[in-house]
């Protein structure tokens, strides 16, 4: 490699890294009591317990656990049914004052054996709430997740540069060596360049998954328009319903045309993964893999009869793929550990290289030391 | 110490990178007891971090005071 194309190198890691190393260490530090989040709230006092009594009958109906949180929450119309895996004796309904609302949601939770309402926790309010926010969209809605999409864009180019750079930096070294009796400066690059090269796996995936989640809200869009609206052309010029049919009967609908499959969650008329005339009953699998990839079954919701179901498109497949890739959350309380661990080693790299550019900065003479790091480097 | 070729310089690097990105998919992928090798293999960048950090600096003091 020639100096000259060294130094590109060097520019673009310098300023692909500088722009988004502040957000980066944001979302890092963010990050990492969301891994946790189940335990925080359970530390929070937040977990709701289902409470333990003899019942031996049927499941409460899916009618009978709207009825019940609507009857807590009169104005409000039920946007999503859904459930925690370490729950399955509970229902979440989430609710809004419409279905296209992006705040003031509410969440009701029932006890899926007899449709009791156990609880509403907060949703908009806490620690864990202001970390999502300032993980997701740092409060900006759509333009914030982009903007952080091309902060984590900027951090995979950093990434990548960084091992371009690897090479001429490590030559005269060995694997792992950090020369920590030659002064602050030469320990602090080491440091950056073996902890950022141990991590690199690591980094790429979460910040490759990151810029994918980033544009979840615009894919989903894209869905809707693309094949949400071939699924319901019939429906095209019609005015919503004024009434619904039984979401029970609905849900046995989905459950006849994916009899392999079991409930992952129901979308209600109106909202983003179904449409003003259809439940969106989405199905899953039941392997590690294919329980986090849906398959959306259309029920007409006046009706209650079967209007369609495919595949979900290979964007939506990624993202779905990328969720847990990004958050870390399936593989139990080890990997919750091994997630913070590595996350912390990244704040490290990050730190390092921050520090090592303020350094340098300041010299008196930034282009003799330059010409020395490069020396150094060969 | 002499200049080193590429193969050479990013062999553990490579390795390193390779185990933890099939532990990271394995752990996705099943959820018996492989499992727990791909949570072993996506340790493998912290344990190498703690002994190139901490471990070999304090082993090598103590060989030399042993010396």
């Amino acid at each position: 490699m020639t100096q000259s194309s060294i130094r590109s190198w060097l520019w673009l890691h310098k300023w692909s890294s500088l722009v988004c190393t502040v957000f980066m260490l944001l979302l890092c530090l963010t990050g990492l009591p969301l891994i946790f989040h189940h335990e925080i709230g359970d530390f929070l006092g937040q977990h709701i317990e289902t409470p333990a009594i003899a019942h031996t009958g049927p499941m409460a109906s899916m009618d009978a656990l709207v009825a019940a949180a609507k009857a807590k929450q009169p104005d409000m119309v039920p946007l999503y049914l859904y459930r925690e895996e370490d729950e399955p004796l509970q229902w979440i309904l989430s609710m809004a004052k419409t279905a296209d609302a992006e705040q003031g949601f509410k969440q009701v939770v029932l006890d899926a054996r007899t449709a009791q309402v156990l609880g509403e926790p907060a949703v908009e309010a806490g620690f864990l709430y202001i970390m999502f926010k300032l993980h997701v969209d740092l409060f900006a809605g759509l333009p914030g997740m982009l903007f952080l999409g091309f902060m984590g864009f900027l951090l995979l180019v950093a990434l990548v540069s960084g091992v371009v750079l690897y090479a001429p930096f490590m030559r005269k070294l060995r694997f792992g060596e950090i020369r920590r009796y030659k002064g602050e400066k030469l320990k602090r690059l080491d440091v950056h360049n073996f902890l950022g090269m141990v991590v690199l796996s690591w980094s790429l995936i979460v910040a490759a998954t990151g810029v994918i989640n980033a544009w979840s809200d615009l894919l989903i869009k894209y869905w809707q328009a693309d094949q949400i609206a071939e699924m319901i052309a019939p429906y095209k010029h019609l005015p919503p319903p004024d009434r619904f049919g039984s979401l029970q009967a609905s849900l046995q609908v989905a459950q006849q045309a994916q009899p392999d499959m079991q409930l992952g969650f129901i979308a209600f008329p109106g909202t983003a993964y179904a449409s003003p005339h259809h439940y969106g009953i989405f199905m899953r699998g039941d392997s590690p893999l294919t329980k986090r990839l849906f398959k959306p079954v259309l029920v007409d919701a006046r009706t209650a009869t079967f209007t369609d179901s495919r595949d979900l498109p290979w964007y939506l497949v990624a993202l779905l793929v990328s969720q847990p890739l990004h958050f870390g959350d399936y593989g139990g309380m080890t990997l919750k550990w091994l997630w913070a661990v590595l996350d912390v080693i990244t704040i490290i790299v990050l730190w390092t290289g921050l520090v090592l550019w303020w350094k340098k900065r300041h010299r008196s003479l930034p282009e003799l030391h330059a010409t020395h790091t490069l020396r150094d480097a060969y | 110490m002499q200049q080193k070729h590429m193969t050479r310089i990013f062999f553990w690097p490579l390795i390193i990178a390779c185990l933890s990105l099939a532990g990271l998919i394995f752990a996705l992928v099943y959820d018996d007891a492989r499992e727990c090798l791909a949570n072993a293999a996506i340790a493998i960048p912290v344990l190498v971090a703690i002994f190139y950090y901490w471990f070999k600096p304090w082993w090598m003091q103590r060989e030399s005071r042993l010396r």
